[in-house]
């Protein structure tokens, strides 16, 4: 998202196929880590970056906007707590199947964030990759 | 230290177990001072001395803002949370401010799921006197537990 006092996009995400989120929000440096750990469970790793050259007023920006994100961030606390009501309505029903429909069933570039397409995207590339031809 | 002393420093102590268990975040944040500290750390960066923080709030306003947030804009699945304390061992008192701490247990209970232990640690306070009685300056909750169970929305 462009903001003007920023110059440039404040949030940036990078998605490495298949576990590894790169995360800069405004001074905020981190990754996000997926650690598959057995069925049905992963551990999320939270790496938080400062640099060398930093100076102290830096370091502690970083460090106030740490707060945003982690486990218990006003911003991602959040996200954590959608996913499992997710999975739990996936799980609800074990004889049923999941659909993420929002935006329809198609995968590609949209202008705006309302929609499912990288999920989508992610499986369809996730069998691409995993299943037997 | 006086007998009153460790008496009041007790009440603050059973006052916040009881104040988070009742979820009533406006006390909360009176615990406090204007200039406070609350810092939620993993034991390993506390002991290593890394400067990360679950969270790290430097001001009654931030915790004001947490306050809110649990209320208005954290989406999240309520729980009960439960505190278990020990008795604050007193470190040391220098001037008006009593450096001490205490060993926790949180358990945390959801709707119609069995309790479970949430987070394990240690507080370590600076408590100090005001016109309305004792404080916290600071509180650090120094936390065993660094698998979080997915999320930590409520002061610990």
């Amino acid at each position: 998202v462009p903001e003007p006092w920023w110059g440039g996009p404040t949030a940036v995400m990078t998605t490495l196929f298949p576990s590894v989120v790169l995360q800069q929000q405004v001074n905020s440096v981190s990754t996000r880590h997926i650690q598959p750990d057995g069925f049905g469970a992963f551990n999320f790793e939270w790496t938080h970056f400062g640099f060398e050259d930093d100076d102290a007023a830096m370091t502690q920006r970083r460090l106030r906007q740490a707060n945003l994100f982690g486990p218990a961030g006003f911003v991602s606390a959040d996200d954590g707590e959608v996913i499992e009501h997710s999975q739990s309505a996936f799980e609800s029903k074990p004889f049923h199947r999941a659909l993420a429909e929002l935006g329809g069933r198609e995968v590609g570039d949209t202008d705006h964030m309302v929609t499912e397409t990288l999920i989508r995207g992610m499986y369809r590339y996730w069998r691409e990759v995993m299943e037997a031809p | 230290m006086k007998f009153e002393d460790h008496f009041a420093l007790s009440q603050l102590y059973a006052s916040y177990a009881s104040i988070v268990d009742a979820a009533d975040w406006d006390a909360w944040c009176e615990l406090f001072t204007e200039e406070c500290s609350y810092r939620l750390v993993p034991r390993e960066n506390f002991e290593r001395g890394l400067p990360l923080a679950t969270l790290s709030f430097e001001s009654k306003g931030m915790l004001k803002d947490r306050a809110h947030a649990i209320r208005e804009t954290l989406f999240h699945d309520p729980y009960y949370q439960r505190h278990i304390v020990g008795a604050p061992r007193v470190l040391r008192v220098e001037g008006e401010t009593i450096h001490c701490e205490a060993n926790y247990a949180v358990f945390r209970t959801k709707l119609s799921e069995l309790t479970t232990v949430f987070n394990v640690g240690r507080y370590l306070d600076a408590v100090v006197r005001t016109p309305g009685g004792l404080k916290f300056a600071s509180r650090q909750c120094i936390y065993d537990s660094e698998l979080i169970p997915n999320s930590i929305i409520y002061p610990i």
